[in-house]
């Protein structure tokens, strides 16, 4: 299409007197590999509109959905009825997010339980401790510290770890359980 | 019957109405939230279906009360880096990718920072092709507000574009 036309329309556009159908002109054209370099620099504006129209919700929100309609309607056939808000159910939530918080809090406590109790023999033979212990019946825990000051240290700072990363997930869990708590109060207030 | 038109005909917009939800809230895991709260508040009214004119427009004005009473009960914060969309153009040099990203990220900042009025219609129109009434409609607001909401909102993006290129003006 030629420039003319287009930037006929596009002066329409911007004094907000296009129709849709116009609009949709415009987009086609700005979506073209090749177009008119003076219009060049309006591509970005229909490509910022079009990447936005492409925005989606998670994959599970249409199961959570049909879940939530499906627990609303046996909470009215036990309760009462659907508009009433003291019986609706509550939002039900991905547990993707809280997953992944357990997950890194369970690797970060097998790490730093695994480094504190190395057996002795995994350090003096060279072998990782699975071999050693498939090699020998008697596998057994020892100190790995000699100075009891550095074993205290040792200990002092993984129980650190591990406290400052299950602090992390209790504001995480606090938060969510917060989250919860506002969207019920907002339900109960509709 | 009632479940498999809400199947067919409502639950589609789930979409539509996450992405309303999110340019309201800039909060996705809130928007999911208002989504699903709006489908069961439209599933509890399904006697009514047959007497709503524009189903459409009713979901999303819905969508918009659900998230409005959300930022009475909070202030808003502003959307993340990680909220961001990763944009990007296949057929061009990383240089121009770049410089491409960079213009994308400043009209979304641009759009983020206009009054909210301004941002919604602007959203009801290019994101979804909403026509003017429909707008009005959704957004309880006249025909006039939304013409000039749309003007002022899209003169602003304007303004951007022709302030990184003085001379192409159009």
């Amino acid at each position: 299409m030629e420039y003319v036309t287009i930037a006929a329309l596009l002066e329409k556009y911007w004094q907000a007197e296009t129709t849709l159908d116009e609009e949709q002109v415009l987009a086609d054209y700005f979506r073209q590999p090749s177009i008119d370099i003076r219009l060049e620099p309006y591509r970005n504006v229909f490509g910022y509109f079009e990447e936005e129209s492409k925005v989606r919700p998670g994959k599970d929100l249409e199961s959570r959905i049909l879940r939530s309609i499906l627990a609303a309607d046996q909470a009215a056939a036990t309760t009462g009825s659907p508009d009433d808000p003291g019986h609706r159910p509550a939002i039900i939530r991905s547990l993707a997010p809280a997953i992944k918080w357990y997950a890194a809090a369970a690797v970060v406590l097998c790490i730093t339980l695994f480094s504190v109790y190395q057996p002795v023999g995994n350090r003096s033979s060279g072998l990782p401790a699975p071999l050693l212990a498939a090699a020998s019946d008697t596998y057994v825990i020892k100190d790995t510290y000699d100075d009891p000051k550095q074993a205290l240290a040792a200990i002092q700072k993984a129980l650190l770890t591990v406290s400052v990363n299950m602090n992390k997930e209790r504001d995480v869990t606090g938060k969510q359980m917060h989250k919860m708590s506002d969207a019920w109060r907002t339900a109960m207030t509709n | 019957m009632s479940l498999e038109v809400f199947k067919q005909g409502i639950l589609p917009m789930k979409d539509k109405l996450f992405r309303f939800a999110f340019r309201l809230l800039r909060n996705v895991e809130e928007a999911e939230d208002v989504v699903q709260d709006a489908m069961v508040k439209i599933w509890s009214k399904r006697e009514e279906w047959e007497k709503w004119q524009n189903m459409e427009g009713y979901c999303m004005t819905i969508t918009r009360h659900i998230c409005l009473d959300r930022l009475r009960n909070r202030r808003m914060a502003p959307m993340s880096e990680d909220n961001a969309l990763n944009i990007s153009s296949s057929e061009k040099d990383p240089e121009e990718k770049m410089m491409d990203r960079e213009m994308l990220n400043r009209i979304r900042r641009c759009m983020n920072t206009l009054p909210a009025p301004q941002q919604w219609v602007i959203h009801l129109r290019e994101m979804e092709g909403f026509s003017y009434n429909e707008i009005a409609g959704i957004l309880e607001m006249s025909l006039e507000q939304v013409k000039v909401n749309l003007f002022r909102g899209r003169n602003a993006i304007k303004k951007l574009i022709n302030k990184e290129e003085p001379s192409w003006n159009t």
